[in-house]
Formats: structure tokens, sequence, C-alpha cells
């Protein structure tokens, strides 16, 4: 520990013994405090981890439940893709994405068409 | 009369207008999200896109009264396809009235297996917001494997600006993400349908 020129002492993160660090600081807002404590828990193990948290991953380093929940079955080694084949997939996911159109207007639409369809042919039948 | 898919009649027997009218209650939402994946599609140009295929099978509807349900969704998006890129060409038209298919369902790519669907949908965000010409380029090279020769005579480029645009569609999908999926080093320049293949095969 060092000490600083108005000679309060100063302490590097590293050299605390146990996380949480800051129980010493002069802080009267317990739950506030306990609240940065899960969040930088949080943002420790997202920088530790390479994948996005599962929800059950997520609820163990909060606390919320005491056993980690076990390892995501490991994705399949990856061949290398072509661009084309990354589009494609792309695209196909994209198609399962719900959509965006009202049925009932597009049977109303079409039913116009037709209608105007049959119209004609009689018209041209007259004729 | 057979009972198809989630109850749909295959066979158009009976009035013709019903039975048009369930094949689009059947088959319109699946040939919306189609056409919505086609190169700066919005939601309005689908819609219209959606009627026009309706309407051509109502011309074509002895033609297409034994095909099964997923036939005539495929020939649906074929109409689709082939009315939009024909929308596209630099020089003369395309043949828009397209043939029944065998395959209506092509087999999925065992990319789906390895890669996140997550990652995936960014894919295509990327893809979404790329100019116009290179969503173009990129439709018709790598979803309906035309040659490169036959992209660049269609969009009245040349086959370098072709090639200049599927590389910076790639190094843009690498970009985005190469850290998830592995890329190919090289991608092969040509392939797919010979000249005399049909274009426009729905996928």
């Amino acid at each position: 520990m060092n000490q600083n020129a108005t000679g309060h002492a100063e302490q590097k993160l590293s050299e605390f013994p146990s996380w949480p660090p800051f129980r010493n600081v002069n802080v009267q807002d317990l739950v506030a405090l306990e609240e940065i404590e899960l969040y930088a828990n949080v943002i420790i193990a997202a920088r530790e981890s390479r994948e996005p948290f599962t929800r059950g991953e997520l609820d163990y380093i909060l606390g919320v439940i005491s056993e980690r929940p076990p390892t995501p079955k490991p994705r399949l080694k990856q061949e290398p893709f072509s661009a084309a084949q990354v589009y494609r997939a792309a695209r196909d996911e994209s198609e399962r994405q719900p959509p965006d159109f009202d049925i009932q207007e597009g049977v109303a639409r079409f039913s116009s068409w037709l209608s105007q369809q049959d119209t004609n042919s009689r018209t041209e039948s007259a004729d | 009369m057979t009972a198809g898919t989630d109850g749909y009649e295959e066979t158009l027997d009976g009035d013709d207008e019903q039975q048009i009218i369930q094949l689009y209650h059947h088959a319109s939402q699946e040939v919306f999200k189609y056409a919505f994946t086609l190169p700066n599609m919005n939601h309005y140009q689908a819609q219209d896109l959606v009627q026009t295929a309706f309407e051509e099978a109502w011309r074509q509807r002895d033609r297409l009264r034994k095909s099964s349900l997923g036939q005539k969704k495929a020939w649906l998006k074929t109409v689709v396809v082939r009315r939009e890129i024909d929308r596209w060409r630099a020089t003369g038209t395309c043949d828009l009235v397209a043939e029944i298919p065998e395959q209506p369902s092509p087999a999925r790519d065992p990319i789906h297996e390895v890669v996140h669907r997550e990652v995936l949908r960014r894919c295509w965000e990327e893809m979404r917001v790329m100019p116009e010409v290179r969503q173009r380029v990129a439709f018709l090279r790598w979803a309906l494997e035309w040659k490169t020769a036959e992209v660049a005579d269609h969009l009245g480029i040349t086959a370098a600006t072709v090639r200049w645009h599927l590389k910076q569609a790639r190094d843009r999908l690498v970009e985005a993400v190469g850290a998830e999926v592995s890329f190919l080093e090289e991608e092969a320049d040509d392939g797919g349908f010979g000249p005399d293949a049909p274009r426009g095969r729905a996928t």
C-alpha cells in the first residue's frame, strides 16, 4: 500500500484480498452497493466468456441459483462455408420469421380482382 | 378430392374460384415471406408480387389443377422471382410463366446445424443494407446460382463488376460474422446452372 500526497492510503484493486473490493469504502447505501457488485460480477464474467450467456448461466452469476447449469452441448466442428452458403442460410432464416401479412386483406384484394375478371369475361361474351 | 397439408384439398375440381381462394389461404403467407427476401423489397412490393403470382395462378389454373400444394407453392414462388428479376433486366424479358417444379422443397443446408440462427439473422441484416445492385448480384449468383456472365448480361454490367460486388458482399459478411462463421478462403468464381438450364428457379 502506498500513501498519496494527502496522506490517504491508496490501494491497487489487485491488492484487495477478495471480491468485493469496496467494502471498506465509506458508502452508506448497502443496497446500491450490492447492485453494483452484482453488475460488476456480470461484467467480469462477460469478459471471460466467448459465448453469450444462457439464462441459467446469468442466474448463476447473479446468485439466483447456487449450482452452475450444465455447459451447453458444444457446437459441431465448423467446416468453412462459402459466402453463397451463408447467404442462402441467412435468407432461409429470414423466411422463418413471422410474416407481416394480412391474409384477409390479401384475399379481399384478390377476390376483387377475380370479380373484375368475371365481369370482363361476361362483357366480352355479350359483345 | 384428396386432403393435403393442413386440410388443403389437393385437387382443383369443383368451383375454380373457391379453389384458388383456398390456395390463397394456404400459400399466400409463405409466398409473401419468400417475396420479402428478394433484394431491396418492401412490404407493399411483396404484397403486389403475391397478388401478381395468384393472378398468374388463376390464368394457369388448368396446368396447376393436378399439382400438389408443395408444387403450387414452389410454382408461385418461381413466378414471384421471375416477375421481379424481369423488372431488373437490362434488355429483353425472361419467360414469366414458370414450369411446375418436381422438387418443391430443397434439402436443408448443413450450415443450419452449426451456425446459430442469430448469426444468420445478422448476416441477413447486413445484406439488406447493401446497395441495391449488390443485393441483386448476390441473389442471382448465390441464391439462383446463375453464372457470373449470365448475371452480368441480365443486369447490364460487366463480369468484373459482378465479381467485385460479390467480393464486397463477402467481405462485409466476413466482417460482420467472421468471428462466428468460418468462411472458405477461395470462393469459386463460377458454377451452378449450365447455359441451357432454366432460369429463375425458386430456392
